[in-house]
């Protein structure tokens, strides 16, 4: 290689010297020259003759060579950067650098069956390419794009194998399962698609607005999300490592009692309730009760994560391909859970001939993950630190009083999925014409996860062991036909159609083992069984299909006046024959008004503008797949298996549909060094499918119907600068920002409801609104509890030995009729000091149900994500923030342990029982912390008290990495070579007290913290190599 | 132009060809068309009626049935304070306020009498005539449960097959709910197949100890007698050689008619039985029943005491004990020899009647009819197997003759106890009218001398009737909240 580099110079001298004299008095001549961006030689760069016919590509070391005029000018282009345009001006050697573009308007965009340039977009659609998507080392989609597009919240947890939650403009629905995007990967439809490796993705475009998604018609309601995966295109195989090592840690450990703390609170309840405190608190002998457990510093470790990834792509005249293949090992931050997952892909394209093209995209994922069970999580906090975890003889300990052995639990327990995710998708195509492409495609998903759950003798009360062996089966095919027309007439007016057919299976097919009573805790599984659970032994079977035209036109002026418009006819096996098919219209329209006449006074600065608008109609059926039906399902009485209706037939059920209107706009300043977008909506959707309560008296508990609406407005803001752009140093920042603001618009009266006991649901309130009692303070002697038959408070006067003497009103003694809050009705207990002054809504000096506000909200009113990045040489340094401001938490994890209630081994928050109410007269935050002194409901009920804000910003990831220079990669036989060291989810900026403000929604059960998993913060060390 | 009509009526063509392929059917379950066609289904759907009904009783059976009498007092704490449901302070957010379940017992019994009959030679005469007399009697069964917890309730007698079949029935009152269950009993005698025995599922003995029962209701004591002298004829059931001890704990003695059967595995542990013998402060046995029964006997030990009570716990029922409920009061009647056994976690059964129950109803009737030697002779039956000495008339027959009032409240006196904690004594108290007297004697004798506070007394008939869960309120805007919940 060496010696290679130094001779190639000097053929290029003496051929240089050669067409310099051959040519000397001619018109054209031979120039050459390499292309560079700033990592390297640029292959496949297109260099052009302005004006001429020539045409060369660089090839692999980023040379060229081409004829031209000697006068002439040399276009040079590429996918992704800026052209660039040389005049020759007599030189025969011209070398280029080009610029990466960040947002090239020529770059190409994918869109439902199809691509399109960016320049032509009228949609909302947000593209984010394959080096920003691994810029942070994921392990998953989800961590890869989180905070990169304006509108995509996603919301995951630290759990190794935890699905995230991902809401493109809010929950379009209040349906609990209807609200998550449509992911389509390489074309093909996947529910799952955790287990595709994101080093695999060459781009995924987010589709946003109803124009740019209701090609996908019945489906897209929620947004689109379509994943593009690599492929080859270097005739010289390109092969690229990588491996990473992250250590996580737990990030924020939450306050809980020692043994000492567990002891002085007995004692405190005990002198609040006048009572002796419990024989265990007393109790120094047993050796049951004398540990002092963190559970948090036990249970918790540093956990190590390898992943490594390797790939080879190219590209023949005829084949192109990417081969991959992935291993990820990750610990959780909790003992004996992991996720270890091997992913591997095959993607090939073959031009058998010049008008036909064969295609197959495989991917295959197994793996195995074992996840916390519940009781290695669910008491970790309230039990009492004294309990012991292991025994004398090294055992672990029982369940002592009902409280279960959360390391037992962890240790013993087994709680294993284990997953294989097949994927394929084959195409062919065909050019009829020279622009009448022809497309058929075949795809197909299998998935299929094996559950297995055992849990000993040991980790239970009852003493009884017992297994769970589940099997899930499911496939899902896909068939699809495309004819596409691509015209340009007189260079001016470009059109395009498409139409299209799908017909699609889904099946899928689960089988479920429970025994218990094992006979001998040596066989884990199903069939070691001593009992069987009759009930969960059972198989069931579920299946869909659907059957879809669709197609597009397309057209614009000189790329000036755009015009879209998409239409899509779904029919679902879901619903009743009556109202199977729904049409999915919508139209798009769009204006580049910087190529107008009036516009030429803004040449100099701004570089592109775009005003767009869209609307159209979308469509949900997030019902169950028989939902039409009536059914009977299998229920057990003892020995006695019965069927039970337990669905009516509804032969009237529809599609849920969703109008969207977009209005947007996209400024490029400078050449496209400030990018600015702006989208404004407005989403309605109608006829929701939602699982309606039916009277009891029917023999029904619910049934799907259409009925019920939502409302969505919103805006999303993006702008990414390239602030200084040199050959030594570089920065460059983007910020984006979404608001969402929805409504319930209609909800049957029957279904109001309030959910968890604290998100409501109903008309006019956003999803995900707390409903519940709210605390205006706690009173601080039994005499506060006093007020004016206008509820004005009255304040109670001591004299020196604290007894009471009179009320002050104002300053002024009072002296008129005094009246007190009472709990319940008009007869219940009246609130002492200690107890929580609740706000009395209607004033009836009773709290009860009817006193029940709004206290809080789960949405955020914005967020968003900033970056930045700095490169100076060979260094880069980048930084991701992500933030939601402005939403609630409720704290259900704190709401359970403050309960003071019912037992003695329950363990509070220190620091909530330290700031609580303790003797008379104390003005304390929270109330006092007993059961018996008032039997008033304090702190077990949904309130302002568990109401926490969650707005956080949060330094995702902070990374520095080192990019060997070229020439030292060389050396080492390779392309390019870098190092890095991150920090992830390292610093978070939040007054939240649970462990992590950002936690998994599910429908409208926004921002509920009940037993969530901790936040890992992580350090990370990566080596990419590019041979 | 043509061309683009051309495309439409192809995919118009095609879309209703692809309405075939877009037809599927379930596996696993059953869709209406396919189903009801042979005899096991029909035992299917009817299987399925024990479901809901023993969900009923998980929720509902100790506030609906016990923890209002005068048997039990009850602890202020938990999710469901008893001693709210002993002190008559109901509210409408008690669990045991909602009726799905019973409804859902009907919603069975609704499916399968409308189409049973439409299920034409696929079974014996007599087959389909005794599983029609089933879906009868479990519909019966479910409205006497709700007449007599609510009073009047809505009367739903159609099967709901279709979403536009779905409406929402006002309250019919009482007495329309009692001619449903008449009507409904008299169909089931009559198509009832006496030669079928079953213990925890419907069987001949169930209907008529029903039948007996609702005719005690109504004061009709000839039909009560009618009835219990054809549970009596199918001589299958005697209280002779049937163990005390087991009438709960293992009830398949020839004592027990009809139980509702627990396990584990499905259901998980029976909060009734865990309530009754393993917590022990929750809803404990009052002092004053574990007085009366040691004193019972007189110089004979009641058998039944200490296989129903631990009465070495009386030294624990402090001065305070209804405000501090004393631990560990047990009752052994599910665990019979074993003090805190594992009875959580094994099967549990709910006796719903007993021959010993039907006895005494016949005993109770024939009282009322001037029979008071049979009266005599039926009640001795019961005290025989406590060990107790037999009863004679002249025990009751005074100046002014015979006491037949006295005789009545020794019946009721051995149902308390024979009966303890399986369900009976709050609508025996309704049944009789003594109510008001009993209770309200209980709450200023009993309850106000150890401490009690904050009852409320019997003075309405509305708060006989249980209050309507708000739940159910809001669903259905035509019904209305019971009396002046």
């Amino acid at each position: 290689m060496i010696i290679h580099e130094i001779i190639r110079p000097r053929i290029t001298l003496l051929l240089m010297f050669l067409s310099f004299s051959l040519f000397l008095y001619a018109q054209e001549h031979v120039v050459k020259g390499v292309v560079k961006d700033n990592n390297g030689p640029l292959p496949g760069v297109n260099v052009k003759v302005v004006n001429g016919k020539a045409i060369t590509v660089t090839d692999i070391d980023g040379k060229y060579s081409i004829n031209v005029p000697t006068d002439g000018v040399l276009n040079f282009s590429f996918t992704g950067y800026t052209s660039y345009k040389a005049e020759v001006k007599g030189r025969s050697v011209i070398d280029v650098e080009l610029k990466e573009a960040s947002q090239d308007l020529d770059e190409v965009v994918v869109v439902g069956y199809g691509t399109m340039r960016k320049r032509d977009i009228t949609g909302a659609i947000t593209s984010v390419g394959a080096k920003e998507l691994i810029n942070n080392a994921p392990m998953t989609l989800a961590t890869a794009l989180q905070g990169k597009v304006a509108g995509l919240e996603i919301l995951s947890s630290s759990e190794p194998g935890a699905t995230s939650t991902f809401r493109i403009r809010g929950a379009s629905t209040i349906g609990s399962e209807g609200s998550n995007p449509l992911f389509i990967v390489d074309g093909m439809e996947m529910d799952n698609i955790d287990n595709i490796n994101p080093r695999d993705i060459a781009s995924v475009e987010v589709l946003k607005d109803a124009a740019s998604a209701a090609i996908y018609g019945s489906k897209s309601a929620n947004g689109v999300i379509i994943i593009t995966t690599r492929q080859g295109s270097t005739s010289t195989p390109q092969v690229s490592v990588s491996y990473s090592l992250k250590q996580s840690r737990i990030s924020h450990k939450l306050p809980q009692m020692n043994r000492q703390q567990g002891i002085d609170y007995e004692i405190l309840r005990a002198y609040l309730q006048n009572s002796e405190p419990s024989a265990f608190a007393r109790d120094t002998l047993n050796p049951s009760f004398t540990w002092d457990n963190n559970y948090q510093d036990i249970l918790f470790r540093n956990a190590y994560t390898h992943q490594v990834d390797a790939s080879i792509s190219g590209a023949e005249k005829k084949l192109k391909y990417f081969l991959s293949a992935g291993y990820l090992s990750d610990e959780g931050i909790q003992l004996n859970s992991f996720n270890r997952r091997i992913t591997s892909r095959v993607n090939t394209d073959y031009a058998a001939t010049d008008n036909f093209l064969v295609s197959t995209r495989l991917s295959f994922a197994t793996g195995n993950n074992r996840m916390v069970p519940y009781g290695g999580r669910s008491n970790i906090l309230s039990r009492p630190a004294s309990m012991a975890l292991i025994l004398p003889d090294g055992t672990y300990a029982p369940v002592v009083a009902n409280r279960t052995n959360p390391l037992a639990y962890t240790m013993l327990c087994t709680n294993d999925n284990k997953y294989y995710d097949v994927n394929f998708n084959t195409f062919m195509e065909y050019k009829i014409l020279k622009d009448l492409k022809f497309r058929t495609s075949i795809a197909a998903s299998f998935y299929q996860k094996n559950y297995r759950y055992f849990q000993p003798a040991i980790l239970v009360a009852s003493q009884i062991p017992s297994s769970k062996n589940t099997h899930t089966t499911s496939l899902k095919w896909t068939h699809e036909d495309i004819l596409t027309y691509n015209k340009t007439f007189n260079d001016a007016h470009s059109f395009s159609a498409l139409g299209g057919f799908s017909i699609q299976q889904y099946t899928s097919e689960y089988v479920n083992l429970a025994v218990s009573d094992n006979i001998t805790e040596a066989i884990e599984t199903s069939s070691g069984f001593g009992e069987v659970d009759m009930e969960n032994t059972k198989h069931s079977w579920t299946a869909n299909r659907m059957a879809s035209f669709f197609g597009r036109v397309s057209y614009n002026y000189k790329q000036r006046y755009l015009f879209n418009s998409n239409i899509r006819y779904d029919g679902s096996s879901r619903f009743g024959r009556a109202n199977r098919w729904g049409l999915f219209p919508s139209v798009s329209v769009g204006w580049r008004f910087s190529d107008e006449s009036f516009m030429d006074w803004s040449e100099n600065f701004l570089s592109d503008a775009k005003l767009r608008y869209s609307f159209g109609k979308t469509g949900n059926q997030t019902a169950g797949d028989f939902a039409a039906l009536s059914q009977y399902s299998t229920v057990a009485y003892v020995d006695y298996i019965g069927l039970m209706p337990t669905q009516i037939e509804n032969d009237l059920l529809g599609w849920e549909d969703t109008k969207q209107h977009n209005i947007g706009i996209d400024l490029s300043f400078l050449n496209g060094r400030i990018n600015l977008n702006f989208d404004y909506y407005k989403k309605r959707t109608s006829n929701v499918l939602f699982n309606m309560k039916l009277p009891g008296t029917t023999g029904f508990d619910s049934s799907y119907s259409n009925i019920g609406g939502v409302k969505n407005t919103g805006y999303e803001f993006m702008i990414s600068t390239k602030n200084i752009s040199t050959k030594d140093f570089e920065w460059s920042t983007t910020l984006n920002i979404a608001v969402n603001k929805n409504k319930i618009t209609s909800i049957p009266s029957e279904s109001v409801q309030i959910v968890n006991d604290v998100y409501i649901l109903d008309n006019g309130y956003t999803l995900g609104t707390m409903y519940g009692y709210k605390a205006r303070m706690i009173f601080p002697y039994d005499q506060s509890n006093a007020f004016t038959p206008d509820w004005e408070q009255l304040t109670p006067i001591f004299d020196e030995k604290d007894r009471f003497v009179k009320y002050q009103l104002n300053g002024q003694d009072y002296n008129g009729e005094i009246k007190q809050l009472r709990y319940g009705s008009s007869t219940g207990e009246v609130f002492k000091g200690g107890d929580v002054m609740w706000d009395d809504l209607n004033g009836d000096g009773v709290i009860d149900e009817a006193d029940r506000q709004v206290i809080g909200c789960g949405q955020p009113d914005f967020m968003g994500g900033f970056s930045t990045d700095f490169r100076y040489k060979n260094f880069t340094l980048s930084a991701f923030f992500s933030f939601a401001i402005g939403g609630d938490v409720y704290n259900n994890y704190e709401a359970i342990r403050s309960d003071h209630k019912w037992s003695s081994l329950t363990m509070a928050n220190p620091v909530n029982v330290a700031n609580s109410w303790k003797a008379p007269g104390d003005i304390a935050k929270y109330p006092q912390p007993s059961s018996a002194r008032s039997t008033v409901d304090n702190t077990r009920k949904a309130s302002s008290l568990w109401i926490e804000d969650g707005s956080y910003i949060r330094l995702k990831n902070i990374k520095l990495e080192y990019q060997l220079p070229e020439k030292w990669a060389k050396a080492i036989k390779m392309r390019s070579a870098s190092v890095n060291l991150m920090l992830q989810d390292f610093f978070t900026w939040t007054n939240y007290s649970g462990f992590d403000p950002e936690i998994p929604s599910s429908g409208y059960i926004i921002g509920y913290d009940n037993n969530s998993y901790p936040k890992a913060k992580s350090v990370l060390l990566g080596v990419n190599l590019n041979f | 132009m043509k061309k683009i009509i051309g495309i439409f009526s192809l995919v118009l063509l095609m879309s209703s060809c692809l309405n075939d392929f877009l037809e599927i059917e379930p596996l696993n379950t059953v869709s209406t068309e396919i189903y009801w066609k042979t005899e096991s289904d029909v035992r299917a759907a009817l299987n399925a009626a024990y479901v809901p009904l023993k969900d009923a009783y998980k929720i509902g059976f100790l506030n609906w049935y016990e923890a209002r009498s005068d048997n039990f007092i009850g602890s202020s704490g938990g999710t469901n304070p008893y001693q709210n449901v002993c002190f008559n302070k109901l509210t409408a957010a008690l669990p045991s306020c909602n009726w799905n379940n019973w409804y859902k017992v009907i919603s069975v019994a609704n499916y399968a009498i409308y189409y049973i009959p439409k299920m034409d030679n696929v079974m014996a005469e007599n087959t389909r005539n005794h599983l029609l007399s089933e879906a009868y009697f479990l519909r019966a069964y479910a409205y006497f449960n709700l007449y007599r917890i609510w009073g009047d309730v809505p009367l739903v007698s159609q099967p709901v097959l279709k979403k536009s079949d779905v409406y929402k029935p006002e309250q019919a009152s009482k007495e329309k709910i009692m001619e449903l269950i008449n009507t409904d009993l008299s169909l089931a005698e009559k198509l009832v197949d006496d030669s079928q025995t079953e213990l925890y599922l419907y069987s001949p003995g169930a209907l008529y100890a029903l039948c007996t029962e609702v005719a005690m209701w109504n004061h009709d004591y000839d039909g009560a007698i009618k009835f219990s002298q054809r549970l009596y004829d199918l001589n299958v059931y005697t209280l002779e050689g049937a163990d005390f001890n087991k009438v709960c704990a293992d009830p398949q003695t020839t004592d027990n008619i009809w139980t509702l059967k627990w396990s584990y595995v499905l259901d998980g542990a029976n909060n009734i039985v865990t309530t009754y013998v393993n917590s022990g402060n929750l809803l404990i046995p009052t002092k004053e029943i574990i007085e009366k029964w040691q004193a019972w006997g007189g110089e004979d030990e009641d058998i039944r005491l200490s296989a129903t009570l631990d009465p070495t716990k009386i030294t624990s029922y402090r001065d305070n004990h209804i405000v501090r409920i004393p631990t560990g009061c047990q009752m052994w009647k599910w665990s019979p020899g074993e003090r805190l056994g594992e009875t959580s976690y094994r099967e549990c059964y709910i006796p719903i009647y007993r021959l010993a129950d039907v006895v005494l109803l016949r005993a109770e009737a024939l009282n009322r009819n001037g029979e008071y030697e049979n009266a005599i002779s039926e009640m001795n039956k019961v005290r025989i197997r406590a060990g107790l000495p037999e009863k004679t008339l002249a025990d009751y027959t005074g100046e002014a003759g015979v006491d037949w009032a006295k005789i009545e409240d020794d019946i009721l006196q051995e149902r308390q106890f024979e009966l303890y904690g399986e369900g009976k004594r709050w609508f025996d108290l309704m049944r009789t009218g003594r109510l008001e007297s009993v209770m309200n004697a209980f709450y200023d004798g009993y309850i106000t001398t150890y401490g009690g506070q904050g009852f409320i007394k019997y003075t309405e008939d509305w708060q006989k009737y249980w209050p309507v869960s708000q739940d159910i309120l809001n669903e259905n805007d035509k019904l209305v909240q019971t009396g002046n919940y």
